[in-house]
């Protein structure tokens, strides 16, 4: 197009009265409508603002939810005892692991890493290293100056994790009871396994009806009297007689929960819950109980115990032979075998086996722990059975066994189940009577009888009216047969015993007779004395005051009528 | 509203932040209680005792019933009061 200067404005001019003017009235439009897009924007935003600061924002925000106490606790619950004192608690601690991809060389890394962790293998960890994994453990739970130290190395691959690890500040004391749990907080013995589920969710801590005190005293005396007499190990248990809180356990040797390594699994095994033993004389309370209740013996009868009984292969003999007729207070002073045996053949194995079904004694405990020994009796029943059994041989039971069955005949005949968890007032108790009233008092007269003037003096500590029974039973080596040498010493006592409030069960395991004892190595000698340690130093701290032994009315309620009283003195301790 | 924006983080901050202390405490409070209890070891306790202090556990002989407790005699008493005088 040839376009000319001057005709140039007129031909634009006519062209924008055209197409132009189209173009123009085009773009307005859009404006328009662009405008009026961006307004109903604006609006809609105005009016979505005002909407969220002006009408909502008279409520509060309610999306901000504030962490409650339970979100902040960490790991698994604590354990305390009966005063709250800790026996487990959870701590972080921070673990060390590689990436072996990232270390770049290995020997001065195992050559620094050995100059902090002291106990280091380094030849496994050389290995480890080696590996072409990409995470591998150095040492789990390190302390925080190790941290610092390690950080302080520089080393490259080398990483910390926080982990929950167990911590058991009472160390030894309250090993068996508390058990452990392994390093991934997964509980493996004792309370630690068996509530485990409580204490993986619960942040609520876990009270046990241990004292830390009392456990402490049973575990110290029983310890001295394994070294005194070169035993093997040894149990003791400590309960409240109405209630069936066990107050102390211990089970001697025994290990540090926080140092597991080391433990061996002799340690670990529980002797007062999961061992099972022939307790020997202690029965004695068992039997005579039942010849009371069942009524074919009464506190005055007696028996001949002139010869010993021969029957079958066996002979029954009694340690200290009086050779005569015995009172049954007077068989239960001399713990005579002949007299217990013709006592249980009067009531025969049927009510035998009831009482002792009743006592629990043919079945595991149902106390809380994992750890229970299944009692050992005989199948059949027979006669020879329940000779034994009435002095304590032919049958099995835990320690703990024996002291539940005592605290159900002194305090009043009533069996409470054996608990490790603190009972408080609203706790409910479903106890069974076992046993009268009187066949209680019965057995509670001739318990203070043997302290008094029987085979159980040593355990008499003054003012806390102590009663008990002692047991030496000879233990069945591996081929069936007894050995004199291998025995198993016993004392179970109570006190105050006009008035049973505790009992105490002390067991030592293979002791050897030594100078002091003239060579005895019986419950009288080696366990009565612990038990008399025991109860004359946890007296005073559970409040019991002492009494007056002799005052007319303590007499009186434990005065036994029989007419050969004052031939009691003969018997030296044993 | 900018303020209130701003003051509302500066808020949230500080809520984090005590959160974050409150960890650390309960963490330490923890690990303090379990030293706590493993320095009150009954063992512990005893040999320290025996070692630094004088008294040793109370013996039964020590322990007396109040009413078995001899009454001091009523002249004595009132000789001291005078005597007072």
């Amino acid at each position: 197009m040839v376009i000319k200067f001057d005709g140039l404005k007129s031909q634009k001019s006519i062209q924008l009265d055209g197409s132009v003017n189209k173009a123009i009235e085009g773009g307005r439009n859009r404006l328009l409508v662009l405008s009026c897009v961006f307004c109903l924007a604006f609006v809609a935003a105005g009016v979505r603002l005002l909407d969220v600061s002006v009408l909502r924002g008279l409520q509060e925000p309610i999306d901000v939810v504030e962490p409650t106490k339970e979100n902040l606790k960490i790991g698994r619950a604590e354990i305390l005892d009966r005063n709250g004192i800790l026996l487990a608690t959870s701590l972080s601690v921070s673990s060390l692991y590689a990436d072996p991809q990232e270390v770049m060389d290995i020997n001065s890394t195992v050559e620094d890493l050995s100059t902090v962790l002291v106990n280091l293998e380094k030849e496994k960890l050389f290995k480890k290293l080696n590996q072409k994994k990409r995470f591998v453990w150095i040492k789990r739970g390190i302390t925080p100056m190790q941290q610092a130290q390690i950080n302080a190395l520089g080393l490259p691959g080398l990483h910390f994790q926080k982990e929950d690890r167990r911590f058991y500040p009472q160390r030894n004391l309250s090993a068996h009871v508390v058990g452990f749990s392994g390093v991934d907080a997964a509980g493996l013995a004792g309370v630690e396994k068996q509530f485990d589920g409580r204490l993986r969710d619960g942040s609520e801590p876990m009270t046990l009806s241990i004292d830390i005190r009392i456990q402490h005293i049973l575990r110290e005396e029983i310890k001295k009297q394994i070294i005194n007499f070169n035993a093997i190990g040894g149990a003791g248990v400590f309960i409240d007689v109405d209630t069936g809180e066990i107050l102390g356990m211990v089970s001697l040797p025994d290990f540090d929960p926080n140092v597991l390594n080391s433990a061996s699994a002799d340690t670990k095994f529980n002797r007062a819950t999961l061992g099972v033993y022939e307790m020997g004389s202690t029965f004695k309370i068992f039997n005579t109980a039942l010849a009371l209740e069942a009524g074919t013996a009464t506190m005055e009868s007696g028996y001949d115990a002139t010869r010993p009984i021969r029957i079958a292969r066996f002979t029954i003999n009694d340690f200290h032979p009086q050779k005569r007729w015995l009172s049954v207070p007077e068989i239960f002073q001399y713990s005579s075998n002949i007299g217990s045996a013709k006592m249980a053949l009067d009531f025969g194995p049927k009510a035998q086996k009831k009482f002792m079904k009743k006592l629990g004694f043919l079945d595991r405990l149902p106390v809380e722990l994992p750890e229970k020994g299944k009692p050992m009796y005989p199948a059949p029943w027979k006669k020879i059975s329940t000779i034994t059994i009435s002095y304590g041989h032919g049958i099995a039971i835990s320690p703990l066994h024996l002291v539940s069955g005592v605290a159900s005949v002194i305090n009043g005949g009533i069996r409470w189940p054996v608990t490790i968890l603190k009972k408080n007032s609203q706790s409910k108790m479903f106890g069974e009577q076992i046993l009268s009233l009187q066949t209680s008092k019965d057995i509670r007269k001739m318990l203070r009888l043997v302290v008094e003037n029987g085979t159980g003096k040593n355990a008499a500590a003054a003012g806390y009216m102590v009663g008990g029974k002692t047991g030496t039973a000879d233990k069945q080596s591996p081929t069936g047969s007894y050995a004199k040498s291998s025995r198993l010493s016993s004392f179970v006592g109570a006190f105050p015993i006009h008035k049973p409030k505790y009992a105490v069960l002390v067991m030592v395991d293979e002791p050897k007779g030594n100078k002091k004892s003239f060579g005895y190595a019986t419950g009288g000698w080696v366990a009565a004395p612990a038990v008399r340690q025991i109860i004359k130093r946890s007296a005073p701290l559970l409040g019991l005051l002492p009494v007056d032994e002799v005052s007319p009315q303590i007499r009186r309620l434990l005065e036994i009528k029989t007419p050969q009283q004052k031939r009691g003195n003969q018997l030296a301790s044993f | 509203m900018f303020l209130i924006k701003h003051e509302v983080q500066v808020l949230d901050a500080k809520l984090d932040k005590l959160h974050h202390d409150i960890m650390t405490h309960q963490e330490n409070i923890l690990i303090l209680t379990a030293e706590w209890s493993y320095l009150n070891q009954p063992g512990r306790i005893e040999s320290l005792a025996r070692r630094h202090s004088d008294y040793r556990p109370t013996e039964t002989k020590q322990i007396i019933n109040i009413e078995n407790l001899p009454y001091p005699k009523k002249t004595s008493l009132v000789r001291g009061r005078i005597d007072g005088d």
